[in-house]
């Protein structure tokens, strides 16, 4: 007899059909899995076979063979030994067959029980977007497959639980579609509790406001750390699209699982400086996302910045330029989407007190030559905003004026994006650090006394094409923050002040 | 190069350019061939207590195959050398005691300038030192001066490129440097030799390929002030290799200058007690230096920089004249002017470009401002002061 089910498989963040075909034919007990699977795949047959039998049913004996089509891909992992087992059953004839339009996902335990799998959510959205409405998923599963809008979802505990359900004699109820409210838990810090450095909180509401990057350069304490940390807590809610797009990441890495279905919180990811080029990157035998994609639609924040190694921080060059990354390796290819706001946090010098007030630099000025050196150019043209903070004394830590609080900048954010998002419309991008030059051009058109500045500017500060661009995009972040359309001379000035520090001359 | 040149240059390689023994070698000969005959006839008789290493680097230099490569490597690297013989040695310099046996030189060499200075300083230097030590470069070679420095890290190398950036002068710059000449130190500094070199001229007395040391400064610091009419002290902290070269500048017969600087600022001690001591001269502005030398005395209009642009206090938006005032009482960060002034962070950012764009203020380390004075003098209106 031959069955047919219906499975998913995953390539980055694209899914593809995989056909689970089971043939039971007259022999002693020969089990074969073809259709380039890995191991996992292979050992399923020990796992389908113990949990067949806890189940309830019989394991046929005689010659199986399991295909898994398309041949020509590679099929990972365990999400296949539940869509095998019912195969199996199908075509020794113990169940009816299984709907044409469903989907089976789910790792068998050698008790019937199904384990949860990564990717579920990504691998959904694609199925759906062919037409498969049905899915049985683990139920573990269940938080994160409960977004999508018209399918029949059932999530199942075990193996039995399915049987039961398939033969009608206890029907399971597919899980309620759950609405996305948007709603946001509180992050730790609130940036009322940033004793001084109004200048550098001020940077950090433009950088947030049109999705800039920002390096914070001061002494040891100064509060760059702190600064960073606090930058969730204005982020602006994320649309369900973009939660969608997190959430898809972050499933096939396994992070979703046991957590309440999609991501609502920006990611905010903080990698140490030992990190190497693939955990940024992404990379691994299956080409998993790295880092810069983790914290698509959110912050990264790299601090100690140029304690990386130099060709970890070179790698990140192309893809703060394109805002995705493709990532290659000899068995898998994949291309993830990485757009994010990097925070980057770096001291002046090795000792930490170059332009100190009340300590001595020790360092000569080879060595500052040296530390400031292993941030290329390249990579600083493509940071929109230098931020030099200040040193906190005595008085600022204990009387200063009431500090603003998250929740008011980010109404002021919130305001602002919405300003772009009706802008770029029909541009297909959210912010303005996502303009091309086409778009600079078109939107920020510096004339009279602004250009006279800009062009000194250029000169002054000696910037390329590319930094000037930048200044142009941070100058109309800053005109939409203060609800003008039109960018004018002093949104100009403010944006050629966040790019002139002296820490990083040398 | 004459048989005489070749024979200094041989005598200045054996005695490892110690000017001491070369000068006391040659006192016990009529001439630097009889020298250089009584090596070669291995007569070491006249030559007193002679050093074994010294006796050894005499017989093989002395060797014509020896000889010919080591001149051939410097006529090939485009490398100039002099000695108090020839006519283009520094004049003054051939005044001191123990001058030179020989400069190893890149660019021209001028026997006579007209206005050599010494202008010195310590590594770590502040802002103020840096800015002082610019104008005063610039200053002294738009006076046709020249400005001699051993092109070390901070103060030297600042007033170097303040005499490059003065355009029109021919010779602005003298760099005596503690290596050899076809080395550069340290490290990074190699587009500031380059230019010195092609505008000025790069001299040491090191032999080529030697890597400085340090008991090499103190020596090189007799050339700085040998060379120069005066030596201008812009910072020097506590102990600083400094007043060595003032030592030697006393005892050369130089003038020396100082720059004062604020009593609690501990760049500005070791310039401050020379002032207090009588050993410098303070110096307020470029005349307090041109005035020692009569050819060169210019009217004094008293401006540190008669250059700076006039900006009226008025012309400043509200803003703008806040910071002004603000940063008049000392330097301030921006979170200081926050509040000191009414303003909103994005108002006082835009502000401060402006102000920075005018060269009114300038930009420090650690997002600090000061007012430019270098560059721009704001005056009040009548009515308002």
């Amino acid at each position: 007899m031959l069955a047919k089910v219906y499975s998913y498989g995953l390539i980055g963040l694209n899914g593809f059909l995989v056909t689970v075909e089971a043939s039971i034919m007259n022999g002693i007990g020969n089990y074969q899995t073809v259709g380039l699977p890995d191991t996992a795949v292979k050992e399923s047959k020990e796992r389908i076979h113990a949990a067949i039998r806890q189940s309830g049913m019989s394991y046929p004996v005689a010659n199986i063979i399991v295909n898994l089509a398309p041949a020509d891909l590679r099929k990972e992992g365990s999400i296949y030994d539940l869509p095998i087992a019912l195969a199996i059953l199908q075509a020794s004839g113990q169940i009816r067959p299984i709907p044409e339009n469903t989907i089976a996902l789910g790792e068998l335990a050698l008790d019937g029980t199904i384990r949860p799998v990564n990717g579920v959510l990504p691998m959904m959205i694609d199925a759906f977007a062919n037409g498969y409405k049905e899915f049985f998923i683990p139920w573990e599963n269940a938080a994160e497959a409960s977004y999508i809008d018209g399918a029949t979802v059932y999530a199942v505990h075990s193996l039995n639980e399915l049987l039961r359900h398939l033969n009608a004699s206890e029907p399971l109820a597919p899980i309620p579609i759950r609405s996305f409210s948007g709603e946001l838990v509180s992050s730790s810090f609130d940036f009322s509790e940033i004793k001084g450095q109004e200048a550098a909180k001020r940077a950090a509401e433009v950088a947030v406001a049109g999705g800039h990057n920002m390096l914070l350069c001061g002494t040891p304490g100064s509060g760059k750390t702190m600064l960073a940390r606090a930058i969730p807590s204005i982020l602006p809610e994320m649309t369900f699209s973009e939660a969608l797009e997190v959430t898809k990441i972050h499933s096939i890495t396994g992070r979703m699982k046991g957590s309440d279905g999609l991501m609502v919180e920006r990611p905010f990811r903080a990698p140490h400086h030992g990190a190497s080029a693939s955990a940024l990157i992404g990379g691994g035998t299956k080409a998993l996302p790295g880092e810069i994609s983790l914290a698509h639609n959110g912050v990264l924040f790299l601090d100690e910045f140029p304690e990386f190694q130099r060709q970890v921080l070179e790698s990140l060059r192309q893809p703060l330029e394109d805002g995705e990354v493709t990532v290659s390796r000899a068995s898998a290819n994949a291309t993830y989407p990485a757009r994010f706001i990097l925070i980057a946090a770096m001291n002046p010098c090795p000792c930490g007190n170059r332009g100190s007030k009340t300590k001595k630099c020790t360092c000569t000025p080879s060595q500052i030559r040296r530390y400031a050196s292993r941030v290329s150019g390249p990579l600083l043209d493509r940071i929109d905003l230098h931020i030099e903070m200040t040193e906190v004394g005595y008085h600022e830590i204990t009387e200063r004026r009431p500090a603003e609080s998250s929740a008011l900048i980010r109404e002021r954010v919130k305001a602002a994006r919405l300003i772009q998002a009706k802008r770029f419309q029909n541009d297909g991008i959210r912010t303005n650090a996502q303009m091309n030059s086409r778009l600079v051009q078109t939107y920020c058109t510096p004339t009279g006394t602004a250009e006279t500045m800009l062009q000194a500017a250029f000169t002054r500060l000696h910037l390329s094409a590319r930094a000037y661009q930048r200044v142009l995009k941070v100058a109309r972040t800053i005109a939409d923050l203060d609800g003008e359309s039109e960018i004018l001379p002093k949104h100009y000035a403010e944006a050629i002040q966040y790019r002139s520090t002296e820490l990083l001359k040398v | 190069m004459t048989q005489e040149q070749r024979l200094w240059l041989w005598l200045n390689y054996a005695t490892e350019h110690n000017p001491k023994l070369f000068y006391t070698i040659l006192q016990r000969f009529d001439s630097i061939e009889e020298v250089f005959d009584a090596v070669l006839h291995r007569s070491f008789d006249d030559f007193g207590n002679l050093d074994a290493r010294v006796k050894e680097r005499m017989l093989t230099a002395s060797a014509d195959r020896f000889l010919d490569r080591y001149i051939g490597w410097i006529e090939k690297n485009g490398i100039g050398i002099t000695t108090p013989e020839s006519e283009d040695y520094p004049t003054l310099l051939n005044e001191i005691v123990d001058p030179p046996s020989v400069l190893f030189y890149r660019g021209t060499m001028r026997a006579d300038l007209p206005l050599p200075i010494a202008v010195v300083g310590s590594r770590s230097m502040t802002d103020y030192g840096k800015e002082i030590a610019r104008l005063f470069g610039s200053q002294i070679a738009e006076h046709n001066g020249t400005v001699v420095t051993g092109l070390a890290a901070g103060i030297d190398s600042e007033a170097a490129k303040g005499a490059l950036s003065c355009l029109f002068s021919d010779h602005p710059v003298i760099g005596v440097i503690p290596c050899g000449i076809d080395l550069v130190y340290p490290s990074g500094n190699e587009r500031l030799y380059e230019e010195v070199a092609e505008r000025g001229c790069l001299m040491t007395e090191m032999l080529p390929k030697t890597s400085p040391q340090k008991f090499v400064f103190p020596m090189r610091n007799r050339i700085l002030s040998g060379l120069s009419r005066g030596v201008l002290v812009v910072e020097a902290g506590e102990r600083s290799g400094t007043s060595l070269t003032v030592d030697h500048a006393h005892d050369q017969g130089r003038d020396v200058f100082a720059i004062p600087g604020r009593l609690t600022d501990l760049m500005s001690v070791g310039t401050n007690r020379l002032i207090a001591r009588g050993e410098a001269k303070p110096v307020t502005n470029i005349q307090d230096i041109l005035s020692e030398y009569e050819d060169f005395l210019q009217v004094d209009d008293g401006a540190l920089n008669p250059n700076a642009k006039r900006v009226q206090f008025s012309s400043l938006s509200r803003i703008g004249q806040e910071i002004y005032m603000a940063l008049l009482q000392g330097e301030k960060n921006a979170d200081d002017l926050l509040d000191w002034i009414d303003a909103t962070p994005a108002e006082l950012n835009a502000a401060l470009t402006e102000l920075q764009f005018s060269e009114v203020i300038r930009q420090l380390p650690g997002r600090m401002y000061t007012i430019d004075a270098l560059r721009t003098t704001v005056t009040f209106d009548e009515q308002q002061s």
